[in-house]
């Protein structure tokens, strides 16, 4: 029996920008991108439109080709007036002259006569007939009709010299004239541009439009992706920085190079990490130490019980012993006593375990933190009257909400250590109570030996001790019990030790 | 994604930078006949060009606008050109005068003045080749040749002037670009002409013609 497949339908690949969803910031800002580039593109468009549209307009104008007939008609009626007033000039001179080219023959003529006869033909109208330049005619072979001086004796030779007899009279320039050159200016200036309108200016105009308006779009367009590219490093950044502190680095903080909002956010942010990282070592603190007062009453419980059996048994053994063995009597004493101090050392360690078992929830009621440091400072003088024990005081006003009891513990216990630790030399402790923006912080400052700096990170540990031997050795309880007081206050309490400089600071937050 | 930004960017400028028509020439290539005149023994072969300068050309001269004239006579062989003949003058219009001062180039820049536009076609677009060796193989058989008119103006002070006017018209932005442009703001106009260059045997060839060159013009003594 064959089995029956049925063809298997092709899957459509999805293009990648589809099947990827980019991530908000990124679609935003190509919205953005997309959106100012289409509206630089129209603008550009619209430009080149209005731009082709106004030479077109000006085309037309351009290619009028009534304006040079007119001027043209200009030059023309120039001219022709010139040559009406040439030929009226002409023939009065002709009416001069006449009665004396007959009488006198060519070679007497002279520009003192030729002036003459100018200024009697009114010459003078179009020029200062006294500074009219005058030359000897000497004419090419091939002129052969110029030489008939009679039959010619006045010829135009050009539009501005007359030759009268042999001599070349040069008339300056008349207004005519400059009127006519003015003119003809005007019309060689609109007949080039017309001439190379199409061919030059136009394509020019369009060219240096196109360009300009092209290059503008190109600096704007590369502004904005400019602008984009920083604003999606900035944003970029930022996840990866929230991405990497909440993935694998809890330290992680940002750095106060943001500016605007973002470095409102990010100063937030650090903010927030630095509460959290403390709540967070805070509730581990409480957690262990929770676990070392289970510890602790269990301990307490086992070995207190034997303890009194034991101390029965052995005053039974030594009070029932009837012998009359004097050596055996003072063994069986010694043993008693050294057996009853042994006890009482247990009883005294389960006391200790007891008391850091028990330890009683924090009651808060508003008290002067500067009368609790004062209290405790007149305790430990008496106790420790070899040291200098001060107080120093920035607060104006040092009230808040605390436990008083507890807190005098502490504080307590603090200077105890620190006297313990400065050894039997006098010595100088300072207390001292200060405010910040949050917090009141008292310090108390030791010249002691100091704390090792490998040791400095395990004091607040249950049953860690740096003092084993001495009058009074510890249990190792006395900086824990300070710790968890004050976590329960909401505040800190930490070392900074140094040979010859020890300084315990407990942070209370201002209530 | 700012790659693909800054290829689209780059693509839409390209696309929308347009480059307008270019300067052009206009040429066109007309046919005309050549003629042979013997006088004093000498074979010369002659093309006259005034009937074909074109109106632009003729409007040109007119102008007032100094110009450039190079009539080139030239053969084609084996791909390459071959030059026979050139004639160049530079014209120059006085519309007040009404007078055509020429200066002809290739006669040690002699220097005339001349009346008529047919006197000045006479001696600037009328190309007089004596037959010499280049020439022999047209002497019997006839041929084609090719001839090149081209009228130029020249820049002048004139021009130069208006061209100015014309920058200035522009906006201080555009002023240097548009200048760079726009080029020398002259109009030139060149025609190609076929040349049929008829066999230089008796019947062809037209003995008594008057070809006394250069009449009615005055040579200019001064430069």
């Amino acid at each position: 029996m064959t089995s029956v497949t049925t063809p298997s339908k092709k899957k459509r690949k999805l293009p990648k920008y589809i099947a990827q969803k980019l991530p908000w910031h990124q679609s935003w800002i190509l919205r953005g991108t997309a959106l100012s580039s289409a509206v630089i593109i129209c603008g550009f468009l619209a430009s080149v439109a209005m731009t082709l549209q106004g030479i077109n307009t000006i085309t037309q104008i351009v290619y009028d080709p009534e304006i040079e007939s007119l001027l043209n008609q200009h030059l023309d009626s120039i001219k022709e007036i010139h040559t009406l007033r040439q030929e009226i000039l002409v023939n009065r001179l002709q009416r001069e002259i006449q009665p004396h080219y007959r009488a006198q023959p060519e070679k007497h003529v002279n520009p003192k006569i030729i002036r003459r006869w100018l200024k009697e033909a009114n010459f003078g109208e179009i020029a200062n007939v006294n500074k009219i330049k005058m030359s000897l005619y000497s004419p090419s072979p091939e002129q052969k009709d110029e030489l008939d001086m009679v039959a010619n004796p006045i010829i135009w030779v050009s539009k501005s010299s007359l030759r009268i007899f042999q001599y070349i009279v040069e008339l300056p320039e008349g207004k005519t004239k400059q009127s006519f050159k003015l003119a003809n200016a005007l019309r060689q200036r609109y007949k080039l541009i017309r001439k190379t309108w199409s061919d030059q200016i136009r394509p020019a105009i369009i060219q240096v439009n196109t360009l300009i308006i092209t290059f503008s779009l190109i600096l704007f367009i590369f502004i904005l992706i400019l602008i984009a590219r920083k604003f999606q490093k900035r944003i970029e950044s930022l996840l990866e920085g929230f991405s990497i502190w909440s993935e694998h680095n809890t330290d992680y903080r940002f750095d106060k190079k943001w500016t605007g909002e973002l470095k409102l956010i990010t100063e937030q942010f650090n903010q927030m990490a630095n509460e959290v990282e403390i709540n967070r070592r805070r509730r581990l603190y409480l957690e262990k130490v929770s676990s070392w007062q289970i510890i602790a009453r269990k301990l307490a419980h086992e070995i207190k019980n034997p303890l009194t059996p034991i101390q029965m048994m052995v005053s039974q053994l030594v009070r029932k012993y009837s012998g009359s063995d004097p050596d055996f009597k003072k063994l069986l004493t010694d043993a008693q006593n050294i057996i009853l101090e042994e006890i009482n050392s247990l009883r005294k360690m389960v006391d200790n375990f007891s008391q850091f078992a028990q330890l009683p929830e924090i009651n808060l009621s508003t008290h002067s933190l500067e009368v609790i440091c004062n209290h405790c400072i007149e305790l430990e003088k008496a106790a420790f009257p070899q040291h200098k024990i001060y107080f120093v005081d920035d607060t104006a006003d040092s009230t808040t909400l605390v436990d008083d009891t507890l807190l005098k513990r502490v504080i307590i216990n603090l200077i105890k250590n620190a006297a313990e630790a400065s050894g039997n030399d006098p010595a100088e402790i300072r207390i001292k109570l200060s405010k910040t923006e949050k917090n009141y912080e008292i310090c108390i400052l030791d010249k002691g030996p100091g704390i090792p700096e490998d040791m400095q990170a395990r004091i607040f540990e249950a049953y860690f001790t740096t003092k084993h031997t001495g009058p009074s050795p510890g249990m190792g309880l006395g900086l824990a019990v300070c710790q968890k007081v004050i976590i329960d206050h909401g505040g800190d309490l930490t070392v900074n030790s140094k040979p010859g400089n020890t300084e315990f600071k407990i942070s209370i937050p201002i209530k | 994604m700012m790659r693909k930004l800054n290829n689209f960017a780059i693509i839409i400028t390209c696309i929308l930078f347009s480059i307008s028509s270019a300067f052009a020439q206009n040429k066109t290539t007309l046919m005309t006949a050549a003629s042979w005149h013997n006088k004093m023994k000498k074979l010369t072969l002659l093309i006259p060009l005034i009937e074909k300068l074109s109106d632009k050309q003729k409007d040109l001269i007119t102008s007032g606008f100094s110009t450039f004239s190079a009539l080139s006579v030239y053969r084609k062989a084996n791909g390459k050109k071959e030059l026979l003949f050139r004639n160049r003058c530079t014209v120059r219009f006085d519309t007040w005068e009404e007078i055509f001062e020429t200066s002809l180039l290739d006669m040690n820049f002699k220097t005339v003045t001349v009346k008529k536009l047919n006197t000045l076609a006479e001696l600037c677009l009328t190309a007089r080749i004596p037959a010499t060796e280049k020439i022999s193989y047209l002497i019997n058989n006839g041929g084609i040749v090719h001839a090149e008119l081209q009228v130029k103006q020249i820049p002048t002070e004139e021009s130069d002037r208006i061209r100015d006017w014309v920058i200035q018209q522009q906006s201080r932005v555009m002023q240097g670009l548009f200048s760079h442009m726009m080029g020398d703001l002259k109009y030139s106009e060149a025609i190609n002409i076929a040349v049929q260059v008829p066999s230089a045997k008796k019947k062809n060839r037209q003995k008594k013609r008057n070809i006394n060159i250069y009449p009615d013009y005055q040579e200019n003594k001064s430069p």
